[in-house]
């Protein structure tokens, strides 16, 4: 028999998460971090394309969200705040940490000679080349501007729908869309020079 | 036109083409893609390499750091709080402000009027001259320590139009009270 967890109903509330952190319980803090670290850590990942960069991102993010909580107010989920202030933090963090000039040492696909080789759908898709596909991914993505970044990760990484990701981004759920359109456009452009996309 | 309806010259719009491939579409609006796609091929093309990019993007998901990792970056998440412990929502915030300030100055007045009660610690003889005698002479007795309570600095005892003091230089304090009907100065 299918066991399926059921989601559990008298979990509290991140409104109430963030007054009991108020009041000092570090129980709740820990709770808000493992409710929302992975999505964070994602698009982090994404923006700066390492480990260790992504976990300062989260950090920074996490702090920098629950100490500047005056400019949350409510207006928009504690989860979109959240994802806002630490994909803002990886993107300073990438421009300080010069993310697009260590991925350009690390061209995927070329072998020694510098010839480019391409990679299958599905080639790239299986965990055999995920190390080269990363990389061939951050390439792309480098190619598209911050707010095409910043959209598309908050999008397909940390998993914002359109409305939560202009709320994030401050921008109307139709700029959404269409930047989420042209991301993709420009994305499949890259790795169709790589790829048999 | 309604958002749904695909512009007859130019075909849908980014915002519909991103709308279809997140599946975010209704029934009637998809079918109409579906169909306008079936009729432009190389636009059908641009969507479905998008497609696979998303598929690709999918399986690329970052591999999760291990628990010691988030075990560390929690840990350094909560000692940068802990300084901010005491953090509060703003309106909160400005009232533990104005309360600390206001006990600060409970305390000073505390200690202050205790700086100028007399007390036990009070050991000269008390009090009091009048402030036209000439420095040399000695302090004329108008009543012991216990007959005497601090009115303050500024606000002297002018009964009879002098002037009470302590003596030259030691104008640190004055007291003054009534002299006793049954005490002569």
């Amino acid at each position: 028999m299918a066991v399926v967890a059921a989601p559990c109903s008298s979990a509290p509330s991140d409104e109430v998460l963030l007054e009991r952190f108020a009041a000092g319980e570090r129980l709740a803090l820990e709770e808000l971090f493992g409710r929302y670290r992975q999505p964070a850590y994602r698009a982090a990942f994404r923006l700066l394309g390492n480990e260790p960069d992504a976990l300062d991102a989260v950090q920074e993010g996490f702090i920098k969200a629950l100490t500047h909580l005056s400019g949350f107010q409510g207006r928009s989920s504690f989860k979109t705040w959240l994802l806002r202030v630490v994909s803002n933090a990886a993107l300073d963090l990438g421009r300080q940490r010069g993310r697009r000039e260590t991925l350009s040492l690390n061209a995927p696909g070329a072998d020694e000679t510098g010839d480019a080789r391409l990679l299958t759908p599905d080639e790239a898709a299986s965990g055999l080349e995920r190390a080269d596909l990363r990389i061939l991914l951050d390439e792309a993505l480098a190619t598209l501007s911050e707010a095409q970044r910043q959209t598309f990760v908050l999008h397909a990484d940390a998993g914002l729908s359109y409305r939560e990701v202009a709320d994030a981004t401050g921008v109307s759920i139709g700029t959404v869309m269409s930047r989420l359109f042209y991301a993709r456009q420009k994305l499949r452009a890259h790795l169709s020079q790589r790829t048999t996309l | 036109m309604n958002h749904d309806e695909i512009h007859p010259d130019t075909g849908p719009s980014p915002e519909q083409f991103a709308a279809f491939l997140d599946g975010e579409l209704d029934a009637g609006a998809r079918a109409r893609v579906v169909a306008w796609l079936a009729n432009h091929p190389s636009a059908a093309e641009e969507i479905e390499g998008q497609r696979q990019v998303m598929r690709v993007w999918q399986a690329s998901v970052p591999a999760e750091p291990s628990l010691a990792a988030w075990a560390g970056a929690f840990d350094r998440i909560n000692a940068k709080m802990r300084p901010a412990s005491s953090y509060r929502p703003r309106g909160i915030r400005r009232t533990l402000w104005l309360s600390a300030g206001l006990a600060a100055a409970v305390l000073t007045a505390v200690l202050l009027t205790r700086h100028f009660q007399p007390g036990p610690a009070i050991t000269r003889p008390p009090v009091i001259a009048s402030g036209t005698e000439a420095p040399d002479q000695e302090p004329i007795l108008l009543a012991s320590q216990d007959d005497v309570s601090v009115v303050n600095l500024e606000s002297y005892w002018q009964d009879d139009g002098r002037v009470p003091s302590i003596g030259e230089g030691e104008v640190s304090m004055i007291v003054a009270a009534p002299p006793s009907p049954d005490r002569e100065p």
